[in-house]
């Protein structure tokens, strides 16, 4: 099984929980981006990292044409259910299977970091953007922004030791710097609040534990391991009513897309 | 002694590489650290001070495989740390 199957696999291990839960944190900033490049009828947008078909099914739902790809075969069959005019290929992040110029809108949600070769999928994200077309990249705050830091680094110890990190998911700043040097110019960062909010601890460790990494923690160091740190790490954050409330923000960029 | 920074704990430390702390131990290092720079008290420590078992702790360029707050420090000690962090 090749990387992106891998991933693929580990997101889709608990694919209705993250389109049910956690997915739904990072909403903030779908609606901030919708905003800010609407009108959306006329336009096509590519998803890239689309997940269970959040961002998409909004754009449609305004009028765009919309397509997404995901490694998870499991998420992908979420998005085509909620998405019912969308098309949603499984596909990896460096090889999109569209042709040049195909789209007038790009987006990556916290995608680029997942990918084994993020210059790469970056490289094809921009081919298939149209000249004069618009790419946007979503990634989550520094640290000193973003509660949910406790949880990423506790799991980030759980995952084997050669795991490769292409591109630091906590650092804004170097996926800006990799927009640059693919030749794009980013706009300011659009800083969105993006709190993950759970009502109890059994709903917070099944949104927590859907995601592709904490699978991999699992699958490295065990299940009964990866529950008691999540639990642990999230704690601070737990209200008098038994809720719980981790404040976060999303950065993101928008960038023409000029190529001559 | 010194720690440096890298990654994730370089951002948390307001971008400082190095930070001279005066301490004998470990634990006294950790604790004058997290006062000057609170900043990283969530980053580095879990909810009962202790350093997370995340940051995997390199004294001198040595791993150490489970540091002790007692552990002894010199003025010429070097910590570093290996912090993965995972997307999510």
């Amino acid at each position: 099984m090749g990387s992106a199957e891998l991933e693929g696999a580990f997101w889709g291990a608990r694919a209705q929980d993250w389109a049910d839960i956690q997915q739904r944190t990072v909403r903030p900033a779908a609606l901030a981006v919708l905003a800010e490049l609407g009108p959306w009828p006329g336009r096509t947008l590519l998803d890239i990292g689309c997940g269970a078909g959040d961002f998409a099914s909004l754009a449609s739902n305004r009028g765009a044409v919309v397509l997404g790809l995901d490694a998870s075969a499991a998420l992908i069959d979420i998005a085509r259910r909620q998405a019912p005019t969308g098309r949603f290929l499984v596909s990896d992040m460096e090889h999109i299977p569209f042709a040049d110029n195909a789209f007038t809108t790009v987006t990556t949600f916290n995608s680029l970091h997942l990918a084994s070769d993020p210059t790469l999928a970056l490289q094809e994200a921009i081919r298939v953007t149209r000249p004069g077309g618009s790419f946007v990249a979503v990634t989550w705050g520094p640290p000193s922004e973003c509660d949910a830091a406790t949880y990423l680094i506790e799991i980030g110890g759980l995952l084997p030791p050669d795991t490769p990190t292409p591109l630091d998911p906590s650092d804004p700043d170097a996926l800006k710097g990799l927009l640059t040097r693919a030749g794009l110019v980013p706009s300011p960062w659009r800083v969105v609040p993006c709190p993950w909010e759970y009502a109890d601890l059994e709903t917070a460790l099944c949104g927590l534990l859907s995601t592709g990494p904490a699978m991999r923690a699992i699958n490295h160091s065990g299940q009964i391991q990866v529950i008691e740190t999540i639990a642990e790490s999230i704690s601070p954050y737990r209200r008098g009513d038994g809720t719980y409330r981790l404040d976060n923000t999303c950065y993101y960029v928008v960038a023409t897309v000029d190529r001559k | 002694m010194n720690f440096e920074f890298t990654g994730v704990l370089l951002r948390s430390a307001g971008n400082r590489s190095s930070v001279p702390i005066p301490a004998a131990t470990l634990g006294d290092a950790l604790t004058e650290l997290t006062s000057q720079l609170p900043q990283m008290g969530r980053i580095l420590l879990d909810n009962t001070g202790q350093l997370r078992r995340a940051h995997r702790l390199f004294l001198n360029g040595e791993l150490v495989p489970n540091p002790d707050r007692t552990m002894v420090l010199s003025e010429s000690d070097r910590i570093e740390f290996l912090t993965a962090i995972a997307g999510g």
